[in-house]
């Protein structure tokens, strides 16, 4: 490169030229391994899907296995899944329970943490941490009174289960925002107070527009928890199944002579919403896992 | 702000409940009573089909019940064997978050693609995975292209064991990736050039000064591993529903057989020993932070 233009002078100089050069070399090498690592896993990761795809278009369960990829097109499966199982009540019913759940849910949330970032309160700190333990108890311990308590209610063959402990808000995400918030200017709530706002409309006004980015980036994280959740739709909501249960319930542990191509299809019309709304939003997802994933 | 605050202490304190009402009424609902609930009726002989207020007192007969069960131990065990999926997880994804972590071209793409499993739904995973391990599916084509014999996946035991974990770790790679890049992202560069300078080679480098200066993650990752380990379910029920003959009954997956056998008590006790195994991890973490933060 630059050797013809300026010959190096001493012996050292010339080494460190070497040096330079030979870590250059390296490093393609490394980048050159990296990338065949990482080709190779890429492949591991995205084969089985692919392999679905292409699954959900042959002509029956029979011609599934021990043939090509691709060499099949039967779009017509997508029909019949349509057409054999209740994808669209469930797709309704995820829906009903996924969009109240998180947009009630997260002001809900916002407004709890803006109250232990901002507003002194007799007992704030001990209601806060008391708040926090209670996500250290594990699901299996409450979920059999749940049960109960659903059971009693009458709600078991309603979304209720499902919607109304959701819209009382999320403790992880008033714990993230609540951090958020620490970097909020106290300063904003004071130019409210002196306009004469209460703390209703200096958070809808003043604080919502600040959280926004910690907000959405959590309601993001909670959307694909609540749509993706089997266990609880399962357990407390069999009467309205949602997405996942229908799903599952293509699941037969007897019957060999299940028709796999149309599982196939129907799996993978069941994942569409939440790969597109990964598709939008994969920076903002990433960067929020990368993000609390630092905070611990 | 205090001036102006503490004109109306009264008002403030009112604010400050009102805000948090709504979340304290979830937790005292959905959360304290059931925990009070679920307590109490480990003590109790309660079958779940009239109030637990009428079930007679045992004293601890339910614990002595479940403790000298086989069948809870081998669920114990299995659990416990699940938990080797953690360690090869943990490897393979810091491997990657190490790669991903050099400033390469495609680094997003690559991000991105191993988070895809991350996001699907557990229900459409397991039915494809059944699939890909059946006795003619793809996981077979390939092992019988290398020359290995075709195996009967979720028919033995064993491999039904080893389905399973390779299962999880397919699908949860990407997110453990992820927490060790957001790891690596507060090892400071200028210690590894420093090394550098002192002509420390990358081996030398990782094991001395990456390695450790990742110790929070590798605790968070395996803390939370264990937690979520011990309650593993789903996997297990919707893969191979426990089998073959209850070779991947887990615990959580005994605590239904018994919730569903009105044995209700009985997967009371289940759920508390498996309650008490996580908090005692937990207790372990806040111990760690507390040493760490104190040093």
């Amino acid at each position: 490169m630059t050797d013809t233009v300026a010959q190096p002078k001493t012996g050292a100089e010339r080494i460190a030229k070497v040096r330079q050069r030979s870590v250059k070399r390296s490093k393609l090498i490394v980048d050159i391994v990296s990338y065949v690592i990482l080709i190779f896993g890429s492949l591991l990761m995205l084969m089985p899907l692919v392999w679905m795809f292409s699954s959900s278009l042959k002509v029956d369960q029979f011609h599934v296995t021990g043939s090509k990829l691709f060499d099949a097109w039967h779009f017509s499966n997508y029909a019949t899944i349509f057409k054999q199982l209740d994808l669209v009540e469930g797709f309704k019913n995820s829906v009903i329970v996924v969009v109240p759940s998180v947009l009630i849910g997260s002001y809900v949330s916002g407004l709890a943490a803006y109250a232990f970032a901002k507003i002194r309160f007799k007992f704030k700190n001990a209601l806060f941490f008391l708040l926090l333990a209670t996500v250290m108890i594990p699901f299996p311990v409450i979920m059999i009174p749940q049960y109960y308590i659903f059971t009693d209610l009458d709600w078991t063959d309603t979304l209720l289960p499902l919607i109304v402990p959701k819209v009382l808000g999320n403790i992880m995400m008033i714990f993230f925002v609540r951090q958020y918030l620490a970097g909020v200017p106290d300063s904003i709530i004071e130019s409210g107070r002196i306009d004469g706002a209460g703390h209703f409309r200096i958070f809808n006004i003043l604080i919502l527009p600040a959280i926004m980015p910690a907000l959405a980036a959590q309601l993001i994280l909670w959307f694909m928890g609540i749509w993706n959740d089997y266990l609880a739709p399962y357990m407390f909501s069999s009467g309205s199944p949602t997405l996942p249960v229908i799903i599952a319930s293509l699941i037969s542990y007897t019957d060999t002579k299940s028709e796999t191509h149309l599982n196939m299809a129907a799996s993978l019309v069941s994942m569409l919403p939440i790969l597109v709304v990964f598709a939008v939003f994969q920076r903002q997802i990433i960067d929020s896992v990368v993000l609390s994933g630092s905070k611990e | 702000m205090g001036r102006i605050f503490k004109t109306n202490k009264a008002k403030e304190n009112l604010y400050g409940y009102l805000f948090i009402l709504p979340v304290f009424i979830g937790v005292c609902f959905f959360v304290f009573y059931p925990f009070v609930y679920s307590f109490l009726s480990t003590f109790k002989n309660w079958t779940g089909l009239k109030p637990l207020e009428d079930a007679p007192w045992v004293q601890l007969d339910i614990y002595k019940k479940v403790f000298t069960d086989k069948v809870f131990w081998e669920s114990f065990t299995n659990t416990l064997i699940t938990l080797i999926g953690m360690p090869v997880g943990l490897i393979l994804s810091m491997g990657l978050a190490l790669l991903l972590n050099r400033g390469i071209r495609g680094t997003n793409a690559f991000r991105v693609i191993f988070y895809i499993p991350v996001v699907c739904s557990l229900a459409a995973i397991v039915v494809l995975w059944r699939e890909l391990m059946s006795l003619s599916g793809p996981v077979n084509d390939v092992l019988s292209a290398f020359g290995i014999k075709r195996l009967n996946w979720l028919g033995e035991p064993r491999s039904a064991m080893a389905a399973l974990i390779i299962m999880c770790v397919w699908k949860g790679l990407g997110a453990s990736t992820l927490l060790y890049i957001a790891g690596l992202s507060g090892v400071p560069s200028s210690c590894i050039e420093a090394a550098k300078l002192d002509g420390a080679n990358a081996w030398t480098i990782f094991w001395r000064i990456t390695f450790p200066l990742l110790m929070p993650t590798h605790f968070y990752m395996l803390v939370t591993g264990v937690i979520n380990g011990m309650q593993i379910y789903l996997e297990p029920k919707l893969l191979n529903n426990g089998g073959p003959a209850g070779s991947t009954r887990t615990l959580v997956m005994y605590l239904f057989e018994r919730f569903g056998q009105k044995r209700v008590s009985e997967a009371s006790v289940i759920a508390w020993f498996t309650g008490a195994v996580v908090f005692a991890v937990t207790a372990l973490q806040f111990w760690w932070n507390g040493r760490r933060e104190k040093a």
